[in-house]
């Protein structure tokens, strides 16, 4: 069972491939590097088609006109006690 | 079997005993949990122990507290003394056993409650299916051969299964909803910061959730009572005081306005789904039609937040040891390492925009209904499903409905539409923030017209 899982959650990300860009594979592949993390071969394509998907649904997102005035939902209170 | 409150009467009232409801709840686990891989630790002594107590208390004529001798179980990813909180993962099990237990435990222990085990679910929370590659798949107990929902796969699954009458799971983008609804049981995210999440494995903090899973909305109601209070070592928990719904359940539809999420909520999943939503809609005399702000944007915003820090708190294990990791959330986590700042910014700022928006349509909506998933469980190992026309990844869809909700921190129970068959759809009742008393008293009423509830399994 194990296997047939990782077999087939393996190919629904890769379904998302054949519309990735080669920028944003090499984006992937040049990010992870200055991250420090290394990415097997085997789920190199795994990974791009996940990312491929974030930047498709991000797209919109950064698109969006909201106002500058807007700010981040967590707030910092500066504080002197230990959390 | 009998729900939690029923169990409490009984041993409250002498007419069973703790240890008679925990050896029955064992029994159920040690016959059944083989075929549906529910639990992944029973702490059958500890619980054997905490019953003698609580039926010592019970001889001397004290209060054993309002869930005395009830079975409960936990998400593996809530501290449980003297057992290692795995989180669904390997790498987690060689860490040293939690020295205390997490708040909420403790709460329901100090209710008389008694912790019976922890419960199997997607490694770390990155999931909604539940199909952990260590410790294998939960199996729907509706139909063994499909999944169980997720993350609180486990949660949900061992509550639908009757070996507990209640349970606790988390909920960062529907890890509570989706298992509840995929499981025909009630599941309960109430507002973000309302229940400590102390001496929890977080996963992604912005919006970790926890909350209950039960067969009735009084067991609902009860275990949340007993959940609710501040707590300091959780800095998201708010200081309020415990606002009690027990109470309030009896108080009907009367004065509350409620609505059907419409647009967005009316799409992107199977037909049967929405065909079943607006028949619990129509049922209860809701005609009223809302439309909530941007929710596309809102599924996209938590989906770039929950990746930046998900991978975050995970980054040193994936740059020394990323074989370690579930090869199932092992690439959602690496993605996660290369999100852009700005759109991690761009998503927590566009929060703000979306809160106000929503705080501007609850000022005319009391109560909003809307799908919790977009299909019922899909058989385990299946890798894509259909929607409108368009193949789509079956586990990461099944979170299109309960992001947006999460992503505001509302609270919104999970409910089982009842006559629903042969596999269960859930019915997200939602509320403003800190309006947990408005979700459950719909939801009472809708239990008593029959619109929802738990259909009993035989097995």
């Amino acid at each position: 069972l194990p296997t047939a899982i990782i077999a087939s959650d393996r190919e629904s990300w890769m379904a998302q491939v054949p519309r990735t860009s080669e920028s944003l594979g090499r984006y992937v592949e040049e990010a992870a590097a200055t991250m420090g993390v290394s990415i097997a071969p085997e789920d190199l394509p795994v990974v791009i088609g996940i990312f491929a998907n974030l930047a498709r649904v991000a797209q919109p997102l950064m698109a969006f006109a909201l106002p500058e005035t807007v700010e981040q939902a967590p707030t910092f209170t500066a504080r002197s006690e230990l959390l | 079997m009998p729900g939690a409150l029923a169990i409490a009467a009984d041993v409250r009232g002498g007419r069973q005993s703790a240890q008679e409801s925990v050896r029955d709840a064992l029994q159920r686990i040690d016959a059944r949990n083989d075929a549906i891989n529910a639990f992944t630790a029973i702490t059958a002594d500890r619980a054997m122990a905490a019953a003698k107590a609580v039926d010592a208390i019970c001889q001397t004529g004290d209060d054993p507290g309002p869930l005395a001798g009830v079975p409960f179980a936990v998400k593996n990813l809530f501290d449980v003394r003297g057992i290692t909180t795995i989180a669904g993962s390997r790498i987690d099990a060689s860490n040293a056993p939690a020295s205390r237990d997490a708040t909420l435990v403790a709460r329901l222990e100090a209710a008389g409650a008694i912790l019976v085990g922890a419960l199997n679910m997607d490694e770390y929370a990155f999931g909604f299916s539940t199909q952990n590659t260590h410790y294998g798949a939960t199996r729907n107990p509706h139909d063994p051969t499909r999944i169980a929902g997720g993350s609180s796969g486990g949660s949900a699954a061992a509550v639908a299964a009757g070996f507990v009458p209640i349970s606790l799971g988390s909920d960062t983008n529907g890890s509570i909803r989706v298992p509840a609804a995929l499981c025909g049981v009630f599941g309960m995210k109430p507002t973000f910061g309302r229940l400590s999440r102390s001496g929890t494995r977080l996963f992604a903090a912005s919006f970790d959730h926890v909350g209950p899973f039960a067969r009735s909305v009084a067991d609902v109601a009860a275990i949340y009572d007993a959940l609710q209070g501040p707590d300091a070592t959780d800095p998201v928990c708010v200081d309020r005081p415990i606002e009690p719904v027990t109470p309030l359940l009896g108080q009907g539809l009367t004065g509350l306005r409620v609505a059907i999420a419409d647009g967005y909520f009316t799409g992107g999943g199977h037909a049967e789904v929405f065909a079943a939503t607006e028949q619990a809609a129509a049922a209860l005399g809701v005609t009223n039609r809302v439309e909530l702000p941007a929710p596309e944007l809102a599924r996209a915003a938590a989906m770039v937040i929950t990746a930046s820090e998900g991978a975050e708190l995970h980054l040193a294990d994936l740059k020394t040891r990323s074989a370690d990791f579930d090869p199932m959330t092992r690439p959602l986590f690496l993605s996660g390492t290369l999100v852009p700042a700005a759109w991690y910014a761009r998503a927590q700022r566009f929060r703000t925009w979306y809160c106000n928006e929503l705080a501007r349509l609850f000022k005319d909506v009391d109560v909003i209904l809307a799908p919790a998933t977009p299909y019922p469980a899909f058989p385990i190992g299946q890798r894509m499903t259909e929607v409108d026309g368009q193949e789509l990844p079956a586990a990461g869809h099944l979170g299109v409905f309960t992001q947006p909700l999460s992503f505001a921190g509302l609270p919104v129970l999970a409910a089982p539409i009842a006559g629903v068959r042969p596999l269960p759809l859930g019915l997200q009742i939602i509320a403003a923030p800190w309006r947990e008393n408005l979700v459950l008293r719909v939801a009472a009423a809708a239990e008593a017209a029959g619109v929802v509830g738990v259909t009993p399994l035989e097995f």
